[in-house]
């Protein structure tokens, strides 16, 4: 890509351009705006809206897209994680790279954190610790094995740096063995804008005549039987994630104790300081 | 099979070959997932911990503990946040006695607390307080040595934080030098070690498996504990060489003990600041909280020190609240402070003086003659008495109350004062005058018996000298409010309203002087002509001063506006059944003008006897103008008598 304002080429890395210090866009769009990420994920979509058609399920999947555009990328933790996340004005997420960088966690060099380590590279070559995850939901909630407390961020603070992807990237990379001269095949990543159609490719052999709307939550993010992975939509988010990024807490009415007492003050914190909203269930 | 634990995700992640599962903490299932979801699961939690060759049970057990120990920490800060929410601090407390009973735990949270001071943000008096209503012994403790040794832990963190970058080989080798200090225990240590015993601790450390491992460990390690050392060296040069080691270990010990705060230091320290606090809140009007805190002190202070001390405490805040106009709280804690101690004088002395303030005088009366009788050395009983007498307006009384208080106590400047005020309020003005005099020669420190001087010249139309002797007063008392009100009531009397406005103060007023001030101001706008501004200071004076005494000034300052305005029945409504000198003046003037002659002469009847000089002046004019038209004497226009009243209300 060349810089707009000096029309020297920047790298897919790099988000201000090195000579004129432009600001090119964050690598993550720009990376999910490419035409051939456009051309395949149109191929795509355009499959499934024949597939759609063909088992008569045409305006679901149109029904479907329309629910997506108002899904939020949800972010999960423990209740004691969200109390450190909230309890200041710092970053409120704070990328493992970063946290490694920072010292505040040792890198274990697990087979797990190498593994990590390729997929972040082949998805976000040069600019993986910029990156924060989080899976797009319908209902406020998201996967609850990785963390009781469901953080649903504002669609206004990631709109424009936010992308998404097909499934969890590890997977989906361990799933298609990509590596070295591997690279992730396009079509699988779309704007934050462009979602819907990112989902209705993935999730259209999952619509079924008959379905209404409030199906469509455990469609988008699928916690299936012991055995398997969660399957969700993926959200990439470029840059930091300040506490008042968060519009809303979803968790479930804690029985001990002393979560309570940290469910307490968590609440004073997000709605006084915060200005977030607390939904228990 | 490995597992990868954190307390603060919650979870331990399970991996036996490519099987993936997890165990969540307070949920007994097993999860099966895959290795795609263990950075999700892990996340951003700064504690994951590998175990190598483990099974699934000590797997649990590791996750337990490790959960417990972040729960406790996270429960700390709740309870130390100086802006927590406090149900959730007294939730906190309540997990805290029962997660401290495990020595782990306790440590775990020890390690980190003791490795940095406080921030600003904390709160450890409040804490202690949720700590002792959960009656949570270690918890108590654990604060209370946590706060002793404060002090420590700002000179060890200190002496970490200054050394240098080049200390340590690569950039992040210092910040993970520093969490193996604070996790294996060395900070904790080093901040509990006697001077003689920091060798021992740094040997310990150098022989730390953990520290060994690091960059650098012995450089670093000498280099934090230099400063410690060096003094050390110094107490043993301050001590003598010849001293035999034994005795001059025992007398360090000793020394280094008698630093620390007693048990009983650190008592009165928490009562101390529970009282500010309590005092804050009153300040700031919050007076439902401040009485919840109350009751924190309450529980607190009977508990660990003498019935007696708490009634203090009580009294105090009673005072305070006094001093915020908050005359109800003033008597519910008084109150209390009697409930607390029976055979307390001063506790039944503060009830009077609540009372008093609330206006129900004949319940004052009953309190001041119980201190009385019980405690008859006690002259602040006494006072109190005859200051309550005077106020019911029996003068007589309330003078030989005070000769018997000033002949029992000459030296109590507080008789000598409340003596001389009777006899300026009975109209002998000389005789008051010479009282204020004496008191003023033999206490010139104090500056009531100067102000009081000061308003007996006003009252005999010595305003020149009055004006002067104010402000000698505020020479050697630039800010007292009293003296600076009395001033710019004198300059008011003169005319001198562009000079008097710009001594009043700003603000909302609070205070009662802030109320006289308020007052004044509505004078200098109703002596300028601006009634109908006047008129809404004065209303808004009797409806909202807390201050029971300053209403009778807003009520005959209303009286007089609405004189001027001829809405003579309002007039006399305004004052209600005030029954002073000034108020009888106001209604002998409305109801003359109704021509209810009667009224009037009743009115008249109340200040014939008064011996006060603008009190004289008036009576006659307008006895002259409405009840004894007869005796011919020359009237004096509306505007003299406006004049006059006005004069009179500033002299009072």
């Amino acid at each position: 890509m060349t810089c707009p304002n000096c029309r020297e080429e920047i790298s897919d890395n790099e988000r201000d351009c090195s000579i004129c210090h432009h600001d090119c866009g964050y690598p993550n769009v720009r990376a999910a705006q490419k035409p051939e990420e456009q051309t395949a994920r149109a191929g795509r979509l355009d499959l499934a809206e024949q597939s759609a058609s063909a088992r008569g399920c045409a305006p679901l999947m149109a029904e479907f897209r329309t629910a997506v555009r108002s899904s939020r990328a949800v972010l999960c933790r423990s209740l004691s994680q969200v109390q450190s996340l909230v309890s200041g004005d710092h970053e409120l997420y704070a990328s493992f790279y970063q946290l490694v960088a920072a010292g505040a966690r040792r890198r274990q060099n697990t087979p797990e954190d190498r593994d990590r380590g390729v997929a972040d590279e082949l998805l976000f070559p040069g600019y993986r610790e910029h990156i924060r995850f989080a899976a797009l939901s319908l209902d406020g909630r998201g996967v609850p094995h990785y963390g009781e407390c469901s953080l649903v961020l504002k669609d206004s603070v990631i709109r424009q740096r936010a992308t998404v992807f097909e499934e969890n990237s590890l997977y989906f990379c361990g799933r298609l063995g990509l590596g070295v001269r591997r690279p992730v095949p396009p079509g699988y990543r779309a704007t934050w804008d462009e979602r819907d159609g990112l989902a209705a490719a993935k999730l259209e052999p999952k619509l079924r005549v008959g379905m209404r709307a409030p199906d469509f939550a455990g469609i988008l993010l699928a916690l299936r039987p012991p055995g398997g992975e969660p399957d969700f939509v993926e959200v990439h988010i470029y840059g930091p994630l300040h506490r008042k990024s968060i519009e809303r807490l979803v968790i479930r009415q804690p029985r001990r104790a002393a979560h309570r007492a940290i469910l307490k003050q968590l609440t004073k914190v997000l709605r006084e300081e915060v200005g977030a909203t607390i939904e228990t269930y | 099979m490995r597992a990868l634990v954190s307390g603060e995700a919650g979870v331990a992640v399970l991996i036996d070959g490519r099987q993936v599962s997890t165990l969540n903490a307070g949920a007994s299932e097993e999860v099966l997932l895959t290795e795609a979801d263990i950075p999700y699961l892990l996340a951003d939690a700064t504690d994951v911990a590998e175990l190598l060759d483990t099974t699934r049970e000590a797997a649990a057990v590791a996750l337990d503990l490790a959960c417990r120990k972040d729960e406790a920490l996270h429960l700390f800060l709740i309870l130390l946040d100086a802006k927590a929410d406090r149900e959730a601090q007294q939730l906190s407390a309540d997990c805290l006695e029962e997660l401290f009973s495990d020595q782990e735990v306790l440590e775990f949270v020890c390690n980190r607390l003791y490795s940095a001071p406080l921030p600003a943000n904390s709160d450890l008096v409040a804490a202690l307080i949720h700590a002792d209503n959960a009656r949570a012994g270690r918890l108590t403790n654990f604060l209370d040595e946590l706060g002793s040794f404060q002090p420590a832990v700002r000179r060890w963190r200190e002496s970490w934080d200054q050394l240098g970058a080049d200390l340590f080989e690569q950039g992040l080798a210092q910040e993970e030098f520093r969490a193996a200090v604070i996790t294996t225990g060395a900070f904790r240590r080093m901040v509990h070690a006697e001077p003689e015993e920091v060798d021992g601790v740094l040997l310990d450390c150098l022989a730390n498996a953990s520290l060994r491992k690091l960059p650098g460990y012995r450089r670093v390690l000498m280099a934090w504990t230099a400063p410690f050392r060096a003094a050390k060296a110094r107490l043993r040069r301050e001590i003598g060489v010849e001293e035999d080691e034994e005795q001059g270990k025992q007398a360090r010990r000793t020394r280094r003990r008698s630093e620390k705060p007693k048990p009983s230091v650190i008592v009165f320290e928490t009562v101390n600041k529970q009282k500010e606090a309590i005092k804050r809140l009153l300040s700031e009007g919050k007076t439902e909280t401040a009485l919840k805190y109350v009751e924190d002190l309450v529980r607190y202070q009977g508990d660990r020190s003498e019935a007696q001390d708490l009634a203090r405490s009580l009294c105090d805040l009673a005072q305070h609240a006094k001093s915020m106009g908050e005359h109800k709280i003033q008597l519910a804690l008084a109150q209390r402070a009697v409930q607390t101690v029976r055979t307390d004088g001063w506790s039944y002395i503060q009830v009077g003086d609540a009372y008093r303030c609330l206006g129900r005088l004949e319940e004052a009366l009953q309190a001041y003659d119980h201190a009385v009788r019980d405690f008859p050395q006690n002259v602040v009983a006494r006072t109190g008495r005859a200051e309550v007498l005077k106020e019911q307006g029996r003068l007589e009384e309330a003078l030989q109350a005070y000769d018997h208080a000033v002949r029992g106590f000459p030296q109590d400047v507080v008789a000598r004062n409340g003596r001389a005020e009777v006899l300026k309020e009975l109209g002998r003005l000389e005789e008051a005058l010479q009282a204020y005099d004496h008191a003023v020669r033999d206490f010139p420190q104090d500056v009531v018996a100067r102000n009081g001087r000061a308003e007996v010249l006003k009252w005999l139309v010595r305003m020149e000298d009055a004006l002067a002797y104010y402000e000698a007063t505020l020479r050697d008392f630039p800010t007292d409010a009293a003296a600076r009100n009395g001033k710019v009531s004198v300059l008011v009397q003169l005319g001198r309203y562009r000079e008097a406005q710009a001594l009043l103060p700003g603000g909302t007023p609070r205070t009662r002087n802030d109320w006289i001030a308020e007052h004044i101001r509505g004078m200098i706008l109703m002596k300028q002509g601006d009634l109908d501004a006047a008129v809404h200071v004065f209303e808004r004076g009797i409806r909202e001063s807390p201050w029971r005494h300053s209403i009778p000034y807003f009520r005959g300052a209303l009286s007089v506006a609405l004189l001027r305005r001829k809405e003579f029945r309002k007039a006399v409504e305004a004052i209600a059944n005030e029954d002073a000198p000034a108020p009888n003046i106001l209604r002998l003037h409305a109801f003359g003008e109704l021509a209810e002659i009667a009224e009037a002469r009743k009115a008249l009847a109340r200040v014939e006897g008064s011996r006060l000089p603008r009190v004289i002046v008036l009576r006659e004019e307008l006895a002259a103008r409405y009840v004894r038209p007869e005796a011919g004497r020359p009237h004096h226009s509306d505007d003299w008598v406006f004049e006059r009243e006005c004069d009179l209300l500033l002299a009072a």
